[in-house]
């Protein structure tokens, strides 16, 4: 990769790692360090990689990065010790996407992590399987039970009826 | 309850106590449980199903229209991105190794080349251009159109360069400046005299011995040409010129100080490690200014007349 298609990726995929990692962790600033720490690391290794897979390389690398601080910092929130017993308050907001952003953040790491290059990206499931070091069975069973959570959400706090 | 399979001591369960056997294993679509159906309508609203498990939540749906809008529910719930963007993209970007090199190298020799046409046109050299220019000069003429009246035959007098030379005058003889082609004209003419501008005498003298005409001209009427620096202080008026021009204020120039912000910048832009420096007597006052880099260093005694 030349030094204009690695600020070409910085152009075009800057944006995409900086809001799939912000929506993951949830810290404007922490989410900056690391997309910075993932482009630093690109750089670095700036010839070894082409221009056609940066992106999946990208996401990978800036969820690994994001593991490592969450598992730093103590705060990572397992599946098995997920707390939902705050989850279901009044929603008054009518805004399906807001509220459903909302929903999001309070879905464990993994399920929000997977349902963000699913809808964000597109990723299918083998490429988000790839990214996150889950298998493909794992990634459809996050996927389709965040989905359930969400719905869930939309029920109980009543914007939908 | 437990099945045990003690063949020694056989123990008869009663019949409403056996697990499900047979026919009765088997599960009917519309039996699913609400949490089952949601599942396998979040996998149905995402297309990932297929075969059997299509065709049976597919045979769920047919049946069942609340079932069949509690799925389609499941299509709604898709995440589109907001306006999250990234602000520190541009401490990410690298500057392309070409451009650094032009940056570093073609920048500052463009520089150098306009600097250079700058000093030139307003050097010494600039301004010997112009007098030898044929006589079209921008600044105060170095010489003098004079009209008289030819009654008497008049010599055309050829523009003589470098004839000043100092304060003495070389005295060209009359017959080398006459063509027999314009003797005997009655017109008036334009007659160039010969550059006078120190040696009044001199020039008389020179004057008369080209043709006796020429001695109507007063030399008090030619315009002194423009007094010309010497020219070991061509580069420093270059530059007060410049520093004039651009802050519209007379400036006294340091030579030293200008001398000592090149070489400040040249090592900045390249790398370098260049130095100059005062060399100073036991009084203190400044005598020679010392130059080294690693290619090259010399010391040169400082010239009082010059600032």
């Amino acid at each position: 990769m030349t030094v204009k298609e690695y600020n070409n990726a910085v152009r075009e995929f800057g944006d995409h790692v900086y809001r799939f990692i912000l929506r993951s962790i949830r810290d404007s600033h922490r989410a900056d360090d690391i997309v910075q720490d993932t482009y630093e690391k690109l750089w670095r290794c700036v010839t070894e990689i082409e221009y056609g897979a940066v992106k999946s390389w990208l996401f990978t690398s800036a969820y690994n990065r994001m593991i490592d601080v969450i598992r730093k910092d103590s705060r990572m929130v397992g599946v098995e010790y997920y707390d939902d017993s705050n989850m279901y308050a009044e929603d008054n907001n009518n805004d399906l996407n807001e509220v459903l952003h909302r929903a999001l953040e309070k879905l464990p790491a993994v399920q929000r992590s997977v349902i963000l290059l699913r809808d964000y990206e597109g990723y299918n499931y083998k490429e988000i399987g790839e990214i996150t070091g889950l298998s493909e069975a794992q990634v459809k069973t996050y996927i389709f039970r965040g989905r359930v959570a969400l719905r869930n959400y939309l029920v109980k706090t009543s914007v939908w009826q | 309850m437990a099945i045990t399979e003690n063949t020694e001591f056989p123990i008869l369960t009663p019949p409403e106590d056996r697990m499900p056997s047979g026919s009765r294993l088997f599960r009917r679509p519309e039996e699913l449980t609400d949490e089952q159906f949601d599942l396998l309508a979040a996998a149905w609203s995402e297309d990932a199903l297929s075969g059997e498990a299509l065709a049976e939540i597919e045979s769920v749906l047919s049946v069942s229209t609340e079932r069949r809008n509690r799925a389609e529910s499941f299509r709604q719930i898709r995440l589109t991105p907001m306006n999250e963007s990234w602000t520190g993209m541009h401490s990410s970007l690298r500057t392309i190794p070409s451009f650094a090199a032009f940056r570093r190298t073609i920048i500052p020799a463009v520089l150098a080349v306009a600097a250079m046409i700058i000093l030139f046109v307003y050097g010494p050299a600039g301004a010997k251009l112009k007098k030898i220019d044929s006589g079209v000069t921008s600044g105060v003429p170095a010489m003098t159109v004079a009209e008289i009246p030819a009654s008497s035959p008049v010599t055309r007098v050829t523009t003589v360069p470098e004839i000043r030379t100092g304060s003495a005058l070389k005295s060209l003889p009359a017959a080398d400046m006459r063509t027999p082609a314009t003797e005997g004209m009655t017109e008036m003419v334009h007659v160039q005299p010969l550059a006078l501008d120190h040696d009044i005498a001199a020039s008389l003298s020179v004057a008369l011995s080209v043709n006796n005409s020429l001695a109507a001209i007063s030399p008090k009427t030619i315009p002194q040409p423009a007094e010309t620096n010497d020219a070991g202080n061509w580069m420093l008026r270059s530059i007060s010129y410049l520093a004039s021009a651009v802050t519209g204020k007379e400036k006294k120039i340091d030579g030293y100080a200008i001398a000592n912000g090149a070489i400040t910048g040249i090592n900045t832009i390249l790398g370098w490690d260049m130095e100059l420096e005062h060399v100073n007597n036991k009084k203190g006052d400044a005598v020679a200014v010392s130059f080294s880099s690693s290619l090259l260093s010399f010391t040169k005694p400082l010239n009082k007349s010059t600032p």
